[in-house]
């Protein structure tokens, strides 16, 4: 009686961590179908229309360009996340690779890939981007690739610490007493057993990543106008704060409502999968 | 003896890491797409003045000669040209890092004044609301875009209520003396404290912004620190033995979280520096941000290379020096029982 | 003259009642040992003496020469910490704090009751040096990881003793260390407790090491007491039978050694 009430007590999400997770549902479903539910054209200028304060035609308000602020937040969604996406996706598969590598490749080969990571950690990853977006020049798969590259660091310490675990446990010391040969063991053993911490890794990574890329759009590198990325959008608004502080706002609470979900949402599957981190965090 | 290795073996390391960055900064220079020699000439050379600057850079040489060059031109403090000021890039940044230095200080100051209480206190009352809400300024200060926080700041406290300056350094027709390059450091020296107060009016919203996304990392670090040591046997004894609660933390428990947070704050003293590009600009102050901001515009390649390696070199020497901290706060280390260092938290970045 | 006088002392955490309503004292000067399994709440029952544990909540009474403990204001238990009442822990390696000399460990006691740091120093150094550290005045300046498990020992000691206080509870102080220290370690407590006419508390699993040491012995099993007696009567006579269990799971040298060790299961079985 008293064990089924605990197991269904643990199975229950929180509250908070419910909300996250629908908000997060809701931002994707926005990035897939934006456009259409959009009401108003996000690109269509009026002048006659410009700075408008929230109100029943437009719920958020226009911009200095009499742009529908909600329609532009709809449509950036995409921009904004699919960039995140593919910057997550590129380093994940270095981190990969480049991790287990350093992990199962020897001392040498270790050193090497940490020292290089090392240079990864001294410049911050929006300081590394300008130098590659100011080398392959401004636009938002320059920017893509700068974060990309400064990103991958962090991914192959985690994986090579996790697989350097991994290869420390009972049941791959059985598989080498069986006689499993090494590629075999790392690909069918090892691998599967180490990227769980993955999923966690990289959902709390997409509010980190999707600061950096607006913040390159901010700077005037990254998404160019008159693109509806949100960092974009802010930067265009930040000219006008005093007139129309819902251009500045919202965009910004875009980023900020998807950032702490994506980061609640990390959390709890950090604590799902390590039930003693509840404690620690 | 155990000293003297791990001295040199810090040192090597950051030599290796500095090297690195200057394998980078010539990859970004040379090696991809992108006229260096144009770049160098500037945007409306002629084909001859590319020509020149192909001839002067020695573009055509091998690629190993030419990262030899600019190598050895790198140690002697040659970054090249800026394109748009026409000066050497190091003399270019020399002159604005005072001020982004100043700007560090500060944000450093608030991270650590608001961080490490935070971290401490959530420690102590953890699980009650305290730490709930330590939990929810941290995560709020991690997930605001830092450019966006800063224009809000000066959305609501000074354009709205008037509390600060908008932006700039210090108010219209103020001047300090050029002794430091630090403005607040200046205006002291001048004597005025109208000025003074004024060039600190300027200096809290960019360092509060700067701050806000640092502050959670250190408070985590400290906490999670606090909460080991506050559990640990000899808290509990040093309790047993009459200590004040105030002692308790202050002395026996904080003391351990040394370690692990003079690690992060020492990282983050560089990251802060990189973090000015988001801030700096958005103030109109000076400093190595808006002049790396610039040269990204102006597709100002040796501007933006020459900042980014001096972003790193400050990281290096930082986290050097932290490295050297440790040996003194960290006992352990000096007899090599410990890891050089200790594993950074995930959140850092 | 009863130091400690302990009467219908429950403990329990949350909902669960770990101390159902001991009764114990120990007399001024007087060595007890509170002995039972991990589990019986020997530890509990000797540590809401201190009041250390804050998830702990107490009822009964605990007094110290007729001061009541339970209860008390945070200031009255504080005076009481270090001063009247000395607490050693069983792990030496986690008992110090890995960042501090040990020096400045053993003389905290002392500096927050306002005596001068060059006297503490002193005072600091004769006690280490009387409980046999070598060159205690250069070791003074030394780390705990610069030092043996036994001789780190000696340190909590000396932290736990140097404010002179009335009562020394000592809970498992041999368990974690090597079997030919704990014996020297244990000998050496109990002199520093005759020296200064302290009286200790032992909290143990293991009624081999009490022999020699303690005037009395109680026995502690599911959070009650089941005996309490002086230490030769017990080990002559031991009325209950989880005692007489627990003596059988003794080694002794005058028994007959084709003689087998009585397992867990069995006391276990006899007690019920």
């Amino acid at each position: 009686m008293s064990t089924s009430v605990a197991t269904r007590k643990r199975r229950r999400i929180p509250l908070v961590d419910r909300i996250a997770l629908i908000i997060c549902g809701l931002v994707l479903a926005i990035a897939v179908i934006g456009p259409w539910i959009a009401p108003h054209d996000p690109y269509a200028v009026n002048l006659s229309q410009r700075l408008l304060g929230p109100g029943p035609e437009h719920w958020l308000g226009t911009d200095i360009n009499g742009r529908d602020v909600l329609s532009r937040i709809l449509t950036g969604a995409r921009t904004t996340l699919l960039a995140t996406a593919v910057v997550l996706a590129v380093t994940v598969v270095i981190g990969v690779v480049v991790g287990t590598l350093a992990a199962v490749g020897g001392r040498v080969v270790d050193e090497i890939i940490m020292r290089i990571t090392d240079v990864g950690l001294a410049v911050p990853s929006i300081v590394l981007a300008l130098g590659f977006a100011v080398a392959l020049g401004p636009g938002i798969g320059s920017a893509i690739i700068a974060v990309s590259v400064s990103w991958w660091p962090g991914y192959v310490r985690l994986i090579r610490t996790v697989v350097r675990e991994t290869m420390q446990s009972e049941f791959v010391e059985s598989a080498v007493a069986l006689g499993v040969g090494r590629r075999r063991l790392i690909l069918r053993h090892v691998l599967p057993n180490s990227l769980d911490i993955l999923y966690v890794q990289v959902t709390l990574d997409v509010a980190a990543v999707m600061l950096v890329i607006s913040g390159l759009s901010f700077i005037g590198v990254g998404a160019q106008v008159p693109s509806a990325e949100w960092g974009a959008m802010i930067a265009a608004a930040a000219d006008n704060v005093t007139s129309g502080w819902w251009a500045l706002v919202f965009p910004g609470l875009a980023i900020a409502i998807t950032a702490i979900a994506f980061s609640l949402v990390g959390d709890w599957l950090r604590v799902l999968r390590d039930p003693t981190l509840k404690q620690e965090n | 003896m155990n000293v003297a290795r791990y001295v040199a073996r810090r040192l090597l390391l950051s030599g290796v890491v500095f090297f690195g960055l200057v394998v980078l900064a010539f990859v970004l220079v040379t090696v991809l797409p992108g006229d260096p020699a144009r770049a160098a000439a500037g945007r409306n050379a002629t084909a001859a003045q590319v020509a020149e600057a192909r001839e002067r850079l020695g573009l055509d040489d091998p690629v190993l000669v030419q990262f030899w060059h600019y190598l050895t031109n790198v140690l002697q403090g040659d970054l090249g040209n800026s394109v748009f000021t026409h000066r050497a890039v190091l003399a270019d940044i020399a002159d604005v890092l005072p001020s982004s230095l100043e700007l560090v200080a500060a944000a450093m100051l608030i991270n650590i004044v608001i961080g490490v209480p935070l971290g401490v206190l959530a420690a102590y009352r953890r699980g009650r609301t305290l730490d709930v809400m330590a939990r929810i300024v941290a995560l709020l200060g991690a997930t605001m875009p830092v450019f966006w926080l800063g224009l809000l700041l000066q959305l609501v406290l000074s354009s709205r209520l008037g509390l600060f300056p908008l932006y700039g350094q210090l108010g219209f027709g103020e001047r300090v003396p050029d002794i430091t390059g630090v403005i607040t450091i200046d205006a002291l020296l001048s004597g005025d404290p109208a000025l003074f107060s004024s060039a600190l009016a300027h200096l809290i919203l960019p360092a509060l912004t700067l701050a806000a996304s640092f502050i959670a990392v250190i408070a985590r670090t400290v906490r999670s620190s606090m909460i080991t040591s506050l559990d640990a046997d000899y808290v509990t004894l040093a309790r047993a033995t009459g200590a004040g609660e105030l002692r308790v933390v202050v002395r026996h428990a904080l003391r351990n979280a040394l370690v692990p947070m003079s690690t992060i704050l020492g990282m983050q003293l560089g990251w802060m520096l990189g973090v000015t590009v988001l801030v700096e600009s958005t103030f109109s102050r000076q400093g190595i941000g808006a002049y790396m901001v610039d040269a990204v515009l102006q597709n100002d390649l040796y501007a933006v290379i020459g900042s980014i390696l001096v972003i790193g070199v400050v990281f290096i020497v930082t986290n050097l020096v932290v490295d050297l901290v440790q040996l003194w706060i960290n006992p352990r280390l000096r007899d090599g029982l410990a890891p050089a260092r200790p594993a950074a938290p995930e959140a850092v970045r | 003259m009863t130091l400690l006088e302990i009467r219908d002392l429950k403990v329990s955490y949350g909902e669960r009642e770990v101390v159902h309503g001991v009764n114990l004292s120990v007399g001024a000067g007087c060595r007890t040992a509170l002995v039972g399994e991990s589990g019986s709440g020997k530890s509990v029952t000797a540590r809401a003496v201190l009041q250390l544990d804050v998830a702990a909540s107490l009822s009964g009474s605990v007094s110290l020469k007729g001061q009541e403990l339970v209860g008390a204001k945070a200031s009255e238990l504080r005076s009481v910490r270090g001063s009247r009442v000395g607490l050693v822990f069983q792990d030496p390696l986690t008992s110090l704090n890995p960042v501090m000399t040990i020096g400045w460990q053993i003389m905290q006691p002392l500096v927050i009751r306002g005596v001068k740091k060059k006297e503490a120093r002193e005072r600091g150094i004769a006690l280490l040096a009387r409980l046999g550290v070598k060159d205690a005045s250069r070791r003074f300046d030394d780390y705990p990881h610069q030092f043996s498990g036994g001789m780190r020992q000696r340190v909590v000691i000396a932290i736990a003793v140097i404010a002179e206080p009335e009562l020394l509870i000592a809970d498992e102080p041999t368990t974690a260390l090597d079997v030919r220290v704990q014996a020297q370690v244990l000998d050496l407590l109990h002199e520093v407790a005759v020296e200064r006419g302290m009286a200790v508390l032992l909290i143990t699993h293991d009624l081999g090491v009490v022999a020699g040491f303690a005037d009395d012995v109680v026995v502690m099993r599911h959070g009650r007491i089941v005996e309490t007696a002086p230490v030769a009567q017990l080990f002559a006579d031991p009325q209950h039978p989880y005692t007489k269990g627990l003596l059988g799971a003794v080694p002794r040298l005058d028994r007959d050694p084709a003689q087998r060790l009585v397992s867990v299961e069995e006391i276990e079985a006899v007690a019920g």
